[in-house]
């Protein structure tokens, strides 16, 4: 979300008043309250102070104590604690979630002749909590912005690309939905396995071609330049 | 602007639960066991990951092209 005055500065808090997005620059800070600049009151000295109000968002502070190793050795031994560690709940409850689903799916024989994925799965998403859990403590350690859900992998690209992750999510659950429900076994769509690689490469080309495109930039570096695509 | 997205970012983990509760209803009072059901948790998320994007662009840019 970016301030409603600066569209390319993302917002850091929200006016107590109206509600809208500020960014550093718009905000303006009354005894510990966010205002935006119509709303900003007057101040006047021994006013008795407002009843503490707790921000919709405030950009955080850089807090020395975080430790990134003590977040990744939480989040190595207990599925989602690294993410709790970083006082990130919903993500902690999400990933023990995760977790559980895919014990369960090995441990009820369901996965079918998926084992071996669901095995390196489990192993692959032990270390994605520990890491990612290492990298957030990283950057509240900073004071860099942390958002609830973040993620190594952005998902929330803001540009008009392609949303990668959800659809991904939506063709894999309908087609386990059709393996489990003995509508279409997994062994036949896997057949075609290869069609990934194609749609891989057309995605990527694509990609490349509308960022230098957009931005009239050298190929040399278009991962960049896709990051910075604000449409 | 924000109202939409915000909506989206308040439902999402209700909607997630309500998901898993309805298939461990039906995990008990219907022959659809969990084993075979759970996949819908996948394209809950998936949906609702759409709906949060479309919230976010649809105002400003009026509507996805």
């Amino acid at each position: 979300m970016n301030c409603l005055n600066h569209p390319e500065t993302p917002a850091v808090a929200f006016c107590r008043t109206c509600g809208k997005p500020l960014c550093e620059a718009c905000k303006r800070s009354v005894q510990g309250t966010v205002f935006c600049e119509e709303h900003e009151p007057a101040v006047t000295a021994n006013v008795p102070a407002p009843p503490p109000v707790q921000p919709l968002y405030t950009a955080p502070v850089a807090d020395p104590n975080v430790s990134p190793g003590l977040a990744f050795a939480l989040g190595l031994i207990v599925p989602g604690v690294g993410a709790i560690y970083n006082g990130q709940y919903a993500k902690g409850l999400v990933h023990a979630i995760i977790f559980g689903l895919l014990v369960s799916i090995l441990s009820s024989g369901s996965a079918g002749g998926l084992i071996p994925l669901f095995g390196v799965l489990v192993v692959v998403w032990v270390f994605y909590m520990a890491i990612e859990a290492y990298q957030t403590a990283l950057k509240r350690r900073a004071g860099l912005p942390v958002d609830e859900f973040s993620s190594l992998v952005d998902l929330h690209t803001q540009g008009g690309r392609f949303p990668m992750g959800a659809v991904l999510l939506i063709v894999v659950g309908l087609l386990l939905l059709l393996n489990t429900t003995d509508i279409i076994p997994l062994e036949r769509v896997m057949r075609y396995w290869p069609v990934l690689l194609i749609v891989l490469g057309v995605y990527l080309l694509y990609s490349r071609v509308a960022g230098m495109s957009a931005h009239g930039v050298s190929p040399a570096n278009p991962r960049e330049e896709v990051q910075h695509d604000h449409r | 602007m924000i109202t939409g997205n915000d909506l989206v970012r308040a439902v999402r983990g209700p909607i997630i639960l309500i998901t898993i509760g309805t298939l461990f209803a039906l995990d008990h009072f219907t022959p659809y066991g969990f084993q075979q059901t759970w996949p819908v948790i996948l394209i809950v998320v998936g949906l609702l990951t759409l709906a949060g994007r479309a919230a976010r662009r649809g105002p400003t840019t009026g509507g996805a092209a």
